[in-house]
């Protein structure tokens, strides 16, 4: 049986209810659980090894466990898909992905590997993540020198940690993606690591920008091949940022579909 | 240097530089919005035109207010104007 449009809207609107409590109320459930066994055997763990490195291993790996239940918490009505395009690229890797929502941080649990994000200022100074983030030594550089954010990404590279960048430094929501900002790509070129250009598409409403209201939709992220020095090593920052920009750019319109939910 | 030679020397410098195609560089076009700069790129930029223009820009307070290339072939022929005259 069909339903007409003023029934459909309704049916459509109690699914997005249930889908808010679902995803607000599992999201809440799972902060207090991870709060309290997650934060807990990281401080058992500190006390009893005392090895910083390891430490930080395991509060990075244990937001990454965090945000790997949070993307499932909208399930059936919001389904996440991860493509790897090259499943054989080797960490440490400057990850750069477009910004759509703002849930973006938290798909990046989805890369399999021990990775930092590049965090704008105000989620920064959020009172839980952004301790979490001091403590996982995520990179600030809105707040910091440019030649210190250079020194705290090169020595997490050197230890094998990924990092993750959104350049456009602010989320396009259903606009078209912004400017990229060349700090990564600088970040990339002085350490001669690859550069992954990640995609992500179909949550410019989950939830949109400006609101906290999730909506049902799919969740694609492509991991194109990774960009390697070779291919790099002859543009300049500038040019490295605009290839990289347009292949996300490419990318987006050859998956482009019809919005869901977009109204 | 006339003013339209310089002009043209300032869209050398971007096309040299960040191999920006010299139709996308018009006097409206927005040196952030429109051309895709960053402040990074902008002290290459910065660097690139005192190597070009053999001038000390990058302590002057009057760049700071430039957002189009009109912005900036105003600035520079000021420049200009100003070691002309000294």
């Amino acid at each position: 049986m069909k339903l007409s449009a003023a029934p459909r809207s309704v049916v459509h609107f109690a699914a997005c209810c249930w889908l808010n409590v679902q995803v607000y109320s599992l999201t809440l459930v799972l902060a207090v659980l991870f709060g309290l066994i997650g934060l807990s055997y990281v401080l058992l763990h500190r006390l009893i090894t005392g090895n910083d490195r390891a430490n930080r291993r395991l509060i990075r790996r244990t937001i990454s466990w965090f945000g790997a239940c949070v993307i499932r918490t909208g399930w059936p009505w919001v389904k996440v898909r991860f493509v790897d395009r090259q499943p054989d690229a080797k960490p440490p890797l400057v990850f750069v992905a477009n910004h759509p929502a703002s849930t973006d941080a938290f798909l990046m649990a989805v890369l399999p590997l021990e990775a930092v994000q590049v965090l704008n200022i105000w989620p920064a100074h959020l009172p839980v993540v952004g301790y979490l983030a001091s403590i996982a030594e995520y990179l600030k550089p809105r707040e910091w020198p440019f030649d210190e954010f250079l020194a705290c990404g090169s020595r997490l590279l050197s230890q094998g940690v990924s990092v993750i960048a959104f350049p456009e430094g602010t989320r396009s929501g259903f606009g078209p993606t912004g400017n990229f900002h060349g700090s990564a790509f600088r970040l990339a070129i002085q350490n001669r690591t690859p550069v992954v250009p990640l995609v992500i598409d179909g949550n410019q409403g989950i939830p949109p920008k400006g609101s906290f209201w999730f909506r049902p939709g799919r969740i694609t992220i492509t991991k194109l091949p990774a960009i390697t020095v070779e291919e790099y090593k002859v543009m300049s920052p500038y040019q490295f940022k605009m290839l990289v920009r347009g292949q996300i750019i490419s990318m987006l319109a050859s998956s482009a579909r019809p919005a869901i939910y977009t109204s | 240097m006339t003013d339209a030679e310089l002009i043209q020397a300032v869209n050398e410098v971007f096309v040299n530089s960040f191999e920006i195609p010299p139709e996308n560089i018009k006097p409206e076009s927005q040196i952030f919005v429109d051309l895709g700069l960053d402040s990074l790129d902008v002290v290459d930029l910065v660097a690139a035109i005192q190597k070009r223009f053999s001038v000390q820009v990058r302590d002057d307070e009057r760049v700071r207010s430039i957002r189009t290339m009109r912005d900036l072939y105003n600035y520079l022929i000021l420049i200009r104007n100003e070691q002309n005259k000294g």
